[in-house]
């Protein structure tokens, strides 16, 4: 059970966890894919391509690279803005 | 001071001088050092006595010893107590001897001077065995002892260790160590030293990753320098006589710190090869072991030869020791030099033409582990039996040949308590009172003086306490001691 | 008193397998165990016991296995990685908040405490 320490969340039978998403087209059209999927594991295959991921309120564009292989679409769009204080008027 | 086990300490009785400072209640912490003048003395300042002490303080410190930071059964060993034992050659105590056992039976005697100095090298008088009570360790004459002699020492001249090989086994504190103290008596008294004892007074110590070790590829067993050399500088010691007398059936060379060695067969003995080979101590493979192995089994066609182990379980029933390999697999106890020695003259794979094997078990070690009992043919077989407390290859070859004959000790019979605490009461360590724990201690005569009609007889007394402890303790010695109070 | 293995000073007193682990980072009691028995010292022997031809043994295994400076290092480098990346994980990091979903609202304070992209100063 070694192979699943990378990831240490989810059992190895299962595979990763992928969603059917039009890769070969984005390559071939060098386009973004537009995807609500965020917990879709990003594959060696994904790495180049742009992604538009949605972050709750608008779609993040993200190109992959190298590094992130194993990891999730999600982690590259934050859901969350920084809080900032505002001066009030008064 | 007493051993308060049985009861509250009585406190009318005298204690030394050297145990009191032991007791942080004592009043003695509370005395005045000596020397010290009474009184508040009147400070003047004078420059050359304020700068080396303050009054009082000023004559040297004297350290004191007697404070000891061990637990009472360590301390009243390394304080030597056994030194303020009561005197015992007025009582004329007849000495452990196979010839006299019948007369000598559930009675105190001891061991003759060059007996005791063997056992001692060989680790035979124990720590715990409250030896410390006596001048010198003296030991009672039970059915165990005749027992023992009839099965074992009478067979050693004329059978192989093969058809001679017994386990003793008991409960906690039965004295299974002690009987065999007195088989190593009694064998160096019947063969009048003619014997060789090879002895490993404690088991575990092969087994518990203290000593170091060196994987030698010619024999492919692991040898631990540290060990075998102890265990041979203990066996040249306590053999010394035999081993002198014995000459060498080979011829043997080997080199000691760039010294060469060459030692002639049928004119230098054993213990020349002993004395000067270091090799078993050596930090790296050698055959020296080995070699003092074969000499031994040729010499055994002449001299009996008992091999015995204390503390038994501790490596029979954890065959997995704490070393390891260097790929971290665990080494198993087949796998050391002295481990498969062991197994192979207790399996009777070898043998020794005369001689015996006795091995005892400790109730302290590995009471729920199974290897020993099963292979003694005490407890049943369990095909289920988990790993960690039955090994299967153990048991199978301590079964070989025959298998081990169990020897079980059995507890005191009422007349041998009597016997002992009549003696701890002449040497003055039982105190036997009217009111055991109660401040009212008066003799029979205060008593009388009074006017009060109440007889106090001692030996009522005695015999009341003796009913008394062979009912709490079963007639197992260490619960005996536990529950009398003994004074040291 | 100390033994000097590896560059770290041991207590002299201490077993070889708990005082290895206890000084080199990056060393536990299992790996020390293990790092033992490769070099053939015994499990009781204590660190003032050990020989001049064993510490350069067990200086050698030690140079090859990733501790102390080397796995420091290597641990700045990946949360370095994380943060290059633009991953949740690496602003995390940045942010000095913790990383896996805890609760901030109170405490938070180990985080505060570890969580920078510089976690160990070489």
């Amino acid at each position: 059970m070694k192979a699943s320490l990378t990831l240490l969340k989810r059992s190895v039978w299962k595979g990763p966890h992928v969603v059917p998403l039009p890769i070969a087209d984005a390559i071939k059209n060098k386009t973004a894919i537009r995807t609500n999927a965020r917990s879709c594991t990003i594959l060696p295959q994904f790495v180049g391509v742009r992604f538009q991921i949605h972050n709750g309120k608008e779609y993040v564009e993200v190109e992959i690279t190298d590094n992130m292989v194993g990891s999730k679409l999600g982690e590259y769009a934050q859901t969350r803005k920084r809080f900032m204080y505002k001066y009030s008027k008064n | 001071m007493l051993k308060a086990a049985g009861g509250n300490l009585p406190k009318n009785v005298t204690m030394t001088m050297s145990m009191r400072s032991l007791s942080m209640s004592s009043p003695t912490l509370y005395a005045k050092p000596v020397g010290t003048p009474g009184g508040k003395k009147k400070m003047l300042f004078n420059p050359k006595t304020m700068k080396n002490a303050l009054p009082g303080q000023s004559e040297t410190k004297v350290k004191k010893a007697g404070m000891t930071h061990l637990d009472f059964d360590d301390a009243i060993r390394s304080m030597k107590f056994y030194k303020n034992g009561t005197d015992l050659k007025p009582l004329g105590l007849s000495t452990l001897n196979p010839n006299n056992l019948s007369e000598s039976k559930s009675t105190v005697v001891k061991y003759t001077s060059k007996c005791q100095r063997t056992l001692g090298y060989l680790g035979g008088i124990k720590k715990f065995q409250n030896n410390e009570l006596y001048r010198h360790p003296v030991t009672l004459v039970t059915e165990n002892t005749t027992r023992i002699n009839e099965e074992f020492i009478s067979k050693l001249d004329n059978s192989s260790s093969k058809e001679n090989r017994l386990a003793l086994i008991g409960s906690r504190g039965v004295g299974k160590s002690t009987v065999l103290a007195q088989a190593h008596a009694l064998a160096l008294e019947k063969f009048e030293k003619d014997v060789i004892i090879l002895h490993i007074n404690l088991g575990e110590q092969i087994v518990n990753g203290t000593n170091d070790y060196v994987f030698n590829p010619k024999l492919n067993k692991y040898h631990q320098p540290m060990f075998t050399k102890r265990l041979i500088h203990k066996l040249r010691l306590s053999n010394e006589e035999i081993f002198r007398k014995l000459k060498l059936s080979k011829d043997y060379t080997f080199s000691n710190r760039r010294q060469e060695f060459n030692l002639k067969k049928g004119e230098n003995t054993l213990y020349d090869f002993l004395k000067n080979n270091k090799d078993f101590g050596k930090f790296g493979p050698n055959d020296a072991f080995q070699t003092f192995l074969e000499e031994l089994l040729i010499q055994s066609e002449t001299v009996p030869v008992i091999f015995s182990i204390d503390n038994v379980n501790a490596i029979l029933d954890f065959p997995i020791t704490k070393y390891r390999k260097p790929d971290f697999s665990p080494i198993r106890i087949e796998e050391l030099e002295i481990g498969s020695f062991i197994l192979d003259f207790l399996s009777g794979e070898k043998s020794f033409n005369k001689g015996g094997i006795l091995i005892a078990k400790t109730g302290i070690i590995g009471t729920a582990e199974k290897t020993l009992d099963v292979a003694l043919g005490i407890e049943e077989n369990d095909p289920y039996a988990k790993s960690e407390i039955f090994d299967y290859d153990i048991c199978v070859k301590l079964r070989e040949n025959g298998g081990i004959k169990p020897f079980k000790i059995e507890n005191f019979t009422k007349d041998e308590t009597k016997q002992l605490m009549n003696f701890w009461r002449i040497i003055g360590s039982l105190p036997v009172k009217q009111f055991y724990t109660k401040e009212v201690d008066k003799t029979s005569e205060e008593l009388s003086a009074e006017g009060g009609n109440e007889q106090f007889d001692l030996e009522i007394q005695f015999e009341r306490m003796v009913n008394n402890n062979y009912t709490i303790s079963s007639g197992n010695p260490h619960y005996l001691f536990k529950t009398s109070m003994l004074s040291y | 008193m100390g033994v000097h293995v590896f560059g770290k000073s041991v207590k002299h007193n201490s077993l070889v397998r708990i005082g290895l682990a206890k000084v080199i980072f990056g060393l536990g009691y299992k790996q020390a165990e293990m790092l033992c028995a490769k070099v053939g010292i015994y499990p009781q022997m204590r660190m003032n016991q050990l020989k001049e031809p064993q510490i350069m043994d067990l200086n050698r295994e030690l140079s090859q296995m990733l501790v102390e400076g080397q796995l420091k290092q290597k641990v700045n480098n990946d949360i370095k990685l994380k943060r290059d990346i633009g991953s949740y994980a690496g602003t995390r990091h940045t942010l000095g908040l913790p990383v896996h979903g805890q609760n901030t609202r109170n405490n938070a304070h180990t985080a505060k405490k570890l969580n920078k992209l510089e976690r160990f100063r070489i």
